[in-house]
Protein backbone atom coordinates (compact mmCIF):
# COMPACT_ATOMS: atom_id res chain seq x y z
CA UNK A 1 0.00 0.00 0.00
CA UNK A 2 1.41 3.33 -0.80
CA UNK A 3 2.27 5.50 2.10
CA UNK A 4 -0.26 8.17 1.33
CA UNK A 5 -3.43 5.54 1.10
CA UNK A 6 -1.83 4.43 4.42
CA UNK A 7 -2.09 8.20 5.84
CA UNK A 8 -5.33 8.34 4.23
CA UNK A 9 -6.63 5.58 6.05
CA UNK A 10 -5.67 7.30 9.07
CA UNK A 11 -7.31 10.34 8.35
CA UNK A 12 -10.86 8.68 7.56
CA UNK A 13 -10.62 7.49 10.95
CA UNK A 14 -10.12 10.61 12.48
CA UNK A 15 -12.72 12.49 10.42
CA UNK A 16 -16.66 11.63 9.34
CA UNK A 17 -17.07 10.47 5.42
CA UNK A 18 -18.30 13.54 4.77
CA UNK A 19 -15.27 15.85 5.94
CA UNK A 20 -12.93 12.99 4.43
CA UNK A 21 -14.19 13.62 1.03
CA UNK A 22 -14.35 17.57 1.43
CA UNK A 23 -11.12 17.58 2.20
CA UNK A 24 -9.73 15.25 -0.21
CA UNK A 25 -11.19 17.19 -2.52
CA UNK A 26 -10.04 20.57 -1.63
CA UNK A 27 -6.38 19.01 -1.75
CA UNK A 28 -7.21 17.52 -5.18
CA UNK A 29 -8.45 21.26 -6.65
CA UNK A 30 -5.46 23.24 -4.84
CA UNK A 31 -3.05 21.01 -6.74
CA UNK A 32 -5.09 20.75 -9.87
CA UNK A 33 -4.87 24.56 -9.25
CA UNK A 34 -0.57 24.62 -8.35
CA UNK A 35 -0.18 22.54 -11.49
CA UNK A 36 -1.58 24.80 -13.85
CA UNK A 37 0.52 27.87 -11.91
CA UNK A 38 3.87 26.18 -10.86
CA UNK A 39 4.33 23.16 -12.74
CA UNK A 40 3.03 19.55 -11.59
CA UNK A 41 5.82 18.73 -9.75
CA UNK A 42 6.20 21.58 -7.61
CA UNK A 43 1.71 20.67 -7.41
CA UNK A 44 2.90 17.22 -6.34
CA UNK A 45 5.13 17.89 -3.46
CA UNK A 46 2.66 20.96 -2.08
CA UNK A 47 -0.11 18.08 -2.23
CA UNK A 48 2.17 15.35 -0.09
CA UNK A 49 3.06 18.18 2.36
CA UNK A 50 -0.41 19.43 2.70
CA UNK A 51 -1.45 15.61 3.12
CA UNK A 52 0.97 15.10 5.58
CA UNK A 53 0.56 18.14 7.98
CA UNK A 54 -3.33 17.97 7.88
CA UNK A 55 -3.37 14.32 9.13
CA UNK A 56 -1.02 15.82 11.06
CA UNK A 57 -2.76 18.21 12.47
CA UNK A 58 -5.85 16.16 12.58
CA UNK A 59 -4.35 13.58 14.92
CA UNK A 60 -2.99 16.66 17.44
CA UNK A 61 -6.37 17.88 17.74
CA UNK A 62 -7.88 14.96 18.27
CA UNK A 63 -5.00 13.79 21.19
CA UNK A 64 -5.76 17.40 22.90
CA UNK A 65 -9.63 16.30 22.54
CA UNK A 66 -9.55 13.29 24.40
CA UNK A 67 -6.94 14.29 27.08
CA UNK A 68 -8.72 17.41 27.66
CA UNK A 69 -12.07 15.04 28.39
CA UNK A 70 -9.90 12.23 29.94
CA UNK A 71 -6.80 13.46 32.06
CA UNK A 72 -6.50 10.10 33.92
CA UNK A 73 -6.04 8.06 30.54
CA UNK A 74 -3.64 11.01 29.70
CA UNK A 75 -1.61 10.10 32.81
CA UNK A 76 -1.94 6.37 32.30
CA UNK A 77 -0.55 6.51 29.24
CA UNK A 78 2.10 8.55 31.05
CA UNK A 79 2.81 6.27 33.78
CA UNK A 80 3.33 3.69 30.62
CA UNK A 81 5.85 5.65 29.24
CA UNK A 82 7.86 5.77 31.94
CA UNK A 83 7.74 2.31 31.98
CA UNK A 84 8.64 1.78 28.57
CA UNK A 85 12.00 4.70 29.65
CA UNK A 86 12.83 2.51 32.62
CA UNK A 87 12.75 -0.72 30.66
CA UNK A 88 14.84 0.84 27.91
CA UNK A 89 17.44 3.02 30.04
CA UNK A 90 18.08 -0.77 31.58
CA UNK A 91 18.71 -2.06 28.36
CA UNK A 92 20.98 0.71 27.56
CA UNK A 93 22.86 1.22 30.72
CA UNK A 94 23.38 -2.54 30.68
CA UNK A 95 25.90 -2.35 27.93
CA UNK A 96 27.89 0.81 28.99
CA UNK A 97 27.49 0.76 32.35
CA UNK A 98 26.49 -2.18 34.51
CA UNK A 99 26.47 -1.26 37.79
CA UNK A 100 24.33 1.52 37.11
CA UNK A 101 21.67 -0.58 35.72
CA UNK A 102 20.83 -2.79 38.50
CA UNK A 103 17.06 -2.45 39.91
CA UNK A 104 18.04 -1.05 42.91
CA UNK A 105 20.51 1.06 41.65
CA UNK A 106 20.04 5.20 42.89
CA UNK A 107 22.07 6.45 40.21
CA UNK A 108 19.74 4.42 37.66
CA UNK A 109 17.09 6.76 38.73
CA UNK A 110 18.53 9.76 38.46
CA UNK A 111 19.43 9.76 34.95
CA UNK A 112 15.70 8.75 34.28
CA UNK A 113 14.79 12.04 35.57
CA UNK A 114 15.12 14.14 31.97
CA UNK A 115 13.01 11.52 30.59
CA UNK A 116 9.91 11.40 33.88
CA UNK A 117 10.05 15.36 32.88
CA UNK A 118 10.04 15.32 29.08
CA UNK A 119 7.03 12.58 29.46
CA UNK A 120 5.47 14.88 32.04
CA UNK A 121 6.10 17.91 29.89
CA UNK A 122 4.34 16.40 26.77
CA UNK A 123 1.59 15.27 29.27
CA UNK A 124 1.06 18.70 30.50
CA UNK A 125 0.67 20.64 26.73
CA UNK A 126 -2.19 18.67 26.43
CA UNK A 127 -3.58 18.93 29.94
CA UNK A 128 -1.71 20.87 33.05
CA UNK A 129 -3.87 18.38 35.57
CA UNK A 130 -2.04 15.13 33.57
CA UNK A 131 1.75 15.72 35.00
CA UNK A 132 0.38 16.32 38.61
CA UNK A 133 -1.64 12.71 37.99
CA UNK A 134 1.39 10.84 36.89
CA UNK A 135 3.38 12.36 39.62
CA UNK A 136 0.77 10.76 42.29
CA UNK A 137 0.43 7.73 40.47
CA UNK A 138 4.63 7.42 40.66
CA UNK A 139 4.46 8.65 44.12
CA UNK A 140 2.05 5.73 44.97
CA UNK A 141 4.01 3.11 43.63
CA UNK A 142 7.26 4.34 44.81
CA UNK A 143 5.71 4.30 48.68
CA UNK A 144 3.74 0.92 47.68
CA UNK A 145 7.14 -0.77 46.38
CA UNK A 146 9.63 0.53 49.17
CA UNK A 147 7.35 -0.79 51.99
CA UNK A 148 6.15 -4.14 50.67
CA UNK A 149 9.25 -5.37 49.04
CA UNK A 150 11.16 -7.89 50.89
CA UNK A 151 14.16 -6.82 48.80
CA UNK A 152 17.19 -5.21 50.59
CA UNK A 153 17.32 -1.64 49.40
CA UNK A 154 19.56 1.32 50.00
CA UNK A 155 18.68 4.44 51.66
CA UNK A 156 19.75 6.30 48.65
CA UNK A 157 17.34 4.31 46.57
CA UNK A 158 14.55 4.74 48.53
CA UNK A 159 15.39 8.15 48.50
CA UNK A 160 15.54 8.61 45.00
CA UNK A 161 12.51 6.38 44.34
CA UNK A 162 10.16 8.62 46.09
CA UNK A 163 11.94 11.57 44.52
CA UNK A 164 13.16 11.47 41.70
CA UNK A 165 9.39 10.55 39.70
CA UNK A 166 7.28 12.61 41.50
CA UNK A 167 10.23 15.70 41.25
CA UNK A 168 10.75 14.97 37.45
CA UNK A 169 6.88 15.15 36.65
CA UNK A 170 6.54 18.01 39.15
CA UNK A 171 9.44 19.87 36.79
CA UNK A 172 7.60 18.67 33.62
CA UNK A 173 4.10 20.49 34.82
CA UNK A 174 6.45 23.42 35.44
CA UNK A 175 8.23 23.94 31.77
CA UNK A 176 4.35 22.97 30.34
CA UNK A 177 2.72 25.66 32.44
CA UNK A 178 5.81 28.16 31.46
CA UNK A 179 5.35 27.51 27.95
CA UNK A 180 1.45 27.61 28.25
CA UNK A 181 1.92 31.23 29.94
CA UNK A 182 1.62 34.16 27.04
CA UNK A 183 4.79 36.89 27.67
CA UNK B 1 -24.23 20.01 22.76
CA UNK B 2 -24.71 23.80 22.40
CA UNK B 3 -22.89 27.05 23.84
CA UNK B 4 -25.55 27.88 26.36
CA UNK B 5 -23.88 26.99 28.54
CA UNK B 6 -21.49 30.60 28.67
CA UNK B 7 -18.50 28.90 27.74
CA UNK B 8 -16.64 31.07 25.57
CA UNK B 9 -14.92 29.75 22.15
CA UNK B 10 -11.38 28.89 21.49
CA UNK B 11 -9.36 31.39 19.45
CA UNK B 12 -9.65 28.98 16.08
CA UNK B 13 -13.43 27.94 16.67
CA UNK B 14 -13.76 31.89 17.09
CA UNK B 15 -11.79 32.92 13.70
CA UNK B 16 -13.49 29.88 11.98
CA UNK B 17 -17.40 31.09 12.92
CA UNK B 18 -16.13 34.62 11.78
CA UNK B 19 -14.95 33.60 8.68
CA UNK B 20 -18.19 31.39 7.80
CA UNK B 21 -20.20 34.09 8.67
CA UNK B 22 -17.51 36.69 6.57
CA UNK B 23 -18.60 33.99 3.52
CA UNK B 24 -21.90 33.60 3.41
CA UNK B 25 -23.29 31.14 1.35
CA UNK B 26 -19.50 30.70 -0.49
CA UNK B 27 -17.89 29.51 3.17
CA UNK B 28 -16.54 26.10 2.61
CA UNK B 29 -12.87 24.44 3.57
CA UNK B 30 -10.66 25.84 1.01
CA UNK B 31 -12.49 29.36 0.93
CA UNK B 32 -12.64 29.53 4.94
CA UNK B 33 -8.57 28.51 4.62
CA UNK B 34 -7.94 31.49 1.95
CA UNK B 35 -9.81 34.06 4.11
CA UNK B 36 -8.18 33.28 7.26
CA UNK B 37 -4.48 33.12 5.59
CA UNK B 38 -5.43 36.71 3.79
CA UNK B 39 -6.99 38.12 7.07
CA UNK B 40 -4.47 37.33 9.58
CA UNK B 41 -1.20 35.32 7.89
CA UNK B 42 -2.33 31.97 9.60
CA UNK B 43 -1.13 28.78 7.23
CA UNK B 44 -3.80 26.68 8.73
CA UNK B 45 -3.78 22.95 6.96
CA UNK B 46 -7.17 21.77 5.44
CA UNK B 47 -7.24 19.02 8.37
CA UNK B 48 -7.18 21.81 11.33
CA UNK B 49 -9.93 23.54 9.41
CA UNK B 50 -11.85 20.46 8.99
CA UNK B 51 -11.35 18.94 12.46
CA UNK B 52 -12.44 22.06 13.92
CA UNK B 53 -15.74 22.37 11.48
CA UNK B 54 -16.51 19.11 12.33
CA UNK B 55 -16.92 19.97 16.15
CA UNK B 56 -18.50 23.07 15.58
CA UNK B 57 -21.16 21.13 13.77
CA UNK B 58 -21.32 18.71 16.77
CA UNK B 59 -21.82 21.60 18.74
CA UNK B 60 -25.04 22.79 17.71
CA UNK B 61 -22.71 26.06 16.23
CA UNK B 62 -22.89 25.34 12.31
CA UNK B 63 -24.80 23.28 10.19
CA UNK B 64 -23.28 21.62 6.79
CA UNK B 65 -24.83 20.36 3.59
CA UNK B 66 -22.67 19.27 0.78
CA UNK B 67 -22.76 20.30 -2.72
CA UNK B 68 -22.24 18.99 -5.87
CA UNK B 69 -19.16 17.01 -7.28
CA UNK B 70 -16.79 18.67 -9.66
CA UNK B 71 -14.09 17.03 -12.16
CA UNK B 72 -11.76 19.43 -10.86
CA UNK B 73 -11.85 17.72 -7.60
CA UNK B 74 -11.61 14.35 -8.15
CA UNK B 75 -15.49 14.05 -8.77
CA UNK B 76 -15.90 15.18 -4.51
CA UNK B 77 -18.48 17.18 -3.36
CA UNK B 78 -17.24 20.53 -1.63
CA UNK B 79 -18.62 20.50 2.19
CA UNK B 80 -20.96 24.22 2.38
CA UNK B 81 -21.42 25.62 6.15
CA UNK B 82 -23.86 27.99 7.56
CA UNK B 83 -23.68 29.65 11.17
CA UNK B 84 -26.80 29.11 13.28
CA UNK B 85 -28.34 30.76 15.95
CA UNK B 86 -26.11 29.28 18.95
CA UNK B 87 -23.54 30.06 16.74
CA UNK B 88 -23.95 33.84 16.13
CA UNK B 89 -24.53 33.86 20.07
CA UNK B 90 -21.27 32.50 20.92
CA UNK B 91 -19.32 34.73 18.49
CA UNK B 92 -21.30 37.97 19.76
CA UNK B 93 -20.57 36.48 23.51
CA UNK B 94 -16.86 35.51 22.59
CA UNK B 95 -16.27 38.91 20.83
CA UNK B 96 -18.05 40.80 24.03
CA UNK B 97 -16.22 39.09 26.53
CA UNK B 98 -12.68 40.61 24.35
CA UNK B 99 -13.93 43.87 24.13
CA UNK B 100 -14.00 44.29 27.25
CA UNK B 101 -11.31 42.93 27.99
CA UNK B 102 -9.40 45.08 25.72
CA UNK B 103 -11.42 48.00 26.77
CA UNK B 104 -9.53 47.04 30.45
CA UNK B 105 -6.45 46.77 29.16
CA UNK B 106 -7.19 49.96 27.50
CA UNK B 107 -8.08 51.62 30.65
CA UNK B 108 -4.72 50.07 32.93
CA UNK B 109 -3.28 51.55 29.87
CA UNK B 110 -4.22 55.50 30.27
CA UNK B 111 -3.95 55.13 34.07
CA UNK B 112 -0.75 53.82 34.24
Amino acid sequence: MAPLNLIGRALSCLLEDEYCVALMGDLAEERARRARADGPHQAARWYRTEFCRSVAAAIRQRLAETARSAPWSLAIGAYTLVGVLEVTMRLLLSRVWPDVAQPASALRIVVELPGIALIAYVAGRFDRRAPLLLGAMMLFAAISITTLSTETMSTAFIVAYLTIGPGGAVLGARFARARRTPA
Amino acid sequence: MTERDGTLLGTLEHLILLAVLALGAEAHGMTIRDELHSRTGRDLSFGTIYVTLQRLEAKGLVTASMGAPTPERGGRAKRFFKITTDGRRAVRRSQDALNAMTAAWRDARTNS
